[in-house]
């Protein structure tokens, strides 16, 4: 407990530093070049975040941007766990799937929203969400494939001679060894969901959305704005991240040491 | 009497065995002895069904007391056992037979080697089979340990007197345990012996199958 509280403190204290580092580089950027439409005041753009969160369209915009992002990693979630059982069922799927994956993870992610706008007939909320499955479905593919392959072969084979039915055996073994590594990921895979949300919103300027609301800003050289959308994105991407991260606790107290060993 | 007959194995063009004959007494403990890669474990995985071969292997149900006790570490030990039966009572029995009630809700991280182990035996003798298969269960367990896990064996083996296949490469090992020990070479039997004696033998009563095995296991080494 004591050695708990030892390391949050820690990480408090290291996450301070951080930020205080970040700001520093702020102000320093903001007087070296000395022009409010290249690098924004902190000042003002933390008057113009004070701002955002007295809007309406503020919080219509983030919770649509939000909501689109778990919409997107819902369906990367469940498209890439199919693939996933599917290709460790079968050697002849997973090398089928493996070109598909590759192809998907190299495209180029702003060709691609062009792309799909098209193919949507400019439909400026389905696009983003398409490109973002596109970016985090390999992405939790590979995490999944590499969680199946992690697990101890010779329990499986303990299932098998003891007879522990196929049931048992996914549901008992398999799934909640696989959850361990999958869960960790789960905040960094919306985080960057978000990411790439975002930047399609910004490319097809979609209403309602963090993105568009960007480009508003861009056009208007409205920057202190526009830093302060960016730091609401953060700040948004952060707490997924951190919350996420903590579904892994679920798992961990199955390698608890008893101290009394 | 169990009877494997023609067992041929290869791996990779290597042939592990090839005409390989074994008959096994039911409700004795036949241990297996030779040095590493002599295909003891491979025998053991060929009567599990673990590993494909050909030849004719009668179809048992088995139980397996592997070199790792190979529990799920998601699961506690009480539902460690009852993912292989699902009658509660039995295994919260079996527990206490193996002097672990008290760890039944502790997930096998918080076991020492030796608990797990202890868990790994119950399992195997919690289920109903044919034979119980031992992959040298007691090589990683200190001397001290080696012996309680023995004394465990003999305890719980005699409750059933279940056909076992012990498969070690200590000496000592089998010849506390051996109702019939067999010293496989190069997947050929090359020794074979059943002494009168009971087990589990103990001090001198052990001693003439420990040098006669020390000396074949020397001497096809």
């Amino acid at each position: 407990m004591k050695q708990f509280f030892k390391q949050r403190k820690f990480n408090i204290i290291g996450s301070a530093i951080a930020i205080i580092l970040m700001w520093l580089v702020w102000i320093i950027a903001y007087y070296s070049v000395g022009n409010d439409l290249i690098v924004p005041s902190f000042w003002k753009t933390c008057a113009s975040f004070w701002r955002y969160l007295g809007s309406g369209t503020f919080w219509i915009a983030l919770l649509g941007s939000f909501g689109r992002t778990m919409l997107a990693f819902a369906i990367s979630l469940i498209g890439a766990v199919l693939c996933a059982v599917l290709a460790s069922l079968s050697k002849t799927v997973k090398a089928i799937f493996k070109p598909i994956m590759v192809f998907i993870r190299t495209l180029p992610t702003m060709a691609v929203i062009l792309i799909i706008l098209k193919i949507t007939l400019g439909n400026k909320t389905l696009s983003p969400v398409i490109v973002t499955v596109l970016v985090l479905l390999p992405l939790i593919y590979a995490q999944f494939i590499a969680a199946i392959e992690g697990i101890d072969a010779g329990l499986i084979e303990m299932c098998k001679v003891y007879g522990v039915s196929k049931r048992d055996t996914v549901f008992k073994v398999y799934i909640p060894l696989v959850l361990p590594n999958t869960l960790s990921q789960t905040g960094a895979n919306i985080s960057l969901g978000l990411k790439v949300m975002i930047s399609a919103e910004v490319l097809v300027n979609t209403a309602k959305g963090i993105g568009g609301m960007m480009q508003e800003s861009s056009i208007a050289a409205e920057v202190a704005n526009l830093a302060a959308l960016t730091l609401a994105a953060v700040i948004l991407g952060l707490i997924l991240d951190i919350a996420f991260s903590q579904l892994k606790r679920i798992t961990d107290r199955w390698n608890k040491k008893e101290s009394t060993l | 009497m169990i009877e494997i007959k023609n067992l041929y194995k290869s791996y990779g063009g290597v042939t592990v065995y090839e005409n390989f004959n074994l008959s096994l007494q039911e409700g004795q403990i036949t241990c297996i002895l030779g040095e590493s890669g002599s295909g003891k474990t491979t025998l053991l995985n060929c009567v599990a069904g673990l590993t494909q071969c050909k030849g004719e292997i009668p179809k048992l149900k088995c139980t397996y007391v592997f070199q790792t006790p190979r529990l799920a570490p998601n699961l506690t030990v009480l539902k460690n056992l009852l993912l292989v039966c699902k009658d509660e009572d039995k295994a919260n029995s079996m527990l206490e037979r193996v002097h672990l009630k008290d760890k039944a809700n502790c997930y096998p991280a918080q076991l020492s080697g030796g608990q797990a182990q202890r868990v790994s035996i119950a399992r195997a003798f919690l289920c109903p089979s044919d034979i119980i298969l031992m992959d040298e269960p007691f090589s990683s367990l200190d001397l001290k340990l080696k012996a309680e896990m023995c004394e465990l064996f003999f305890e719980m083996w005699r409750q059933d007197n279940r056909t076992a296949i012990f498969v070690t490469h200590d000496i000592d090992e089998a010849a506390t345990v051996a109702q019939r020990a067999i010293v496989i070479k190069s997947g050929k039997i090359v020794y074979d012996v059943t002494p009168q004696s009971s087990v589990p033998r103990i001090g001198d009563d052990s001693e003439n199958l420990r040098k006669d095995l020390k000396e074949v296991l020397l001497n096809f080494s």
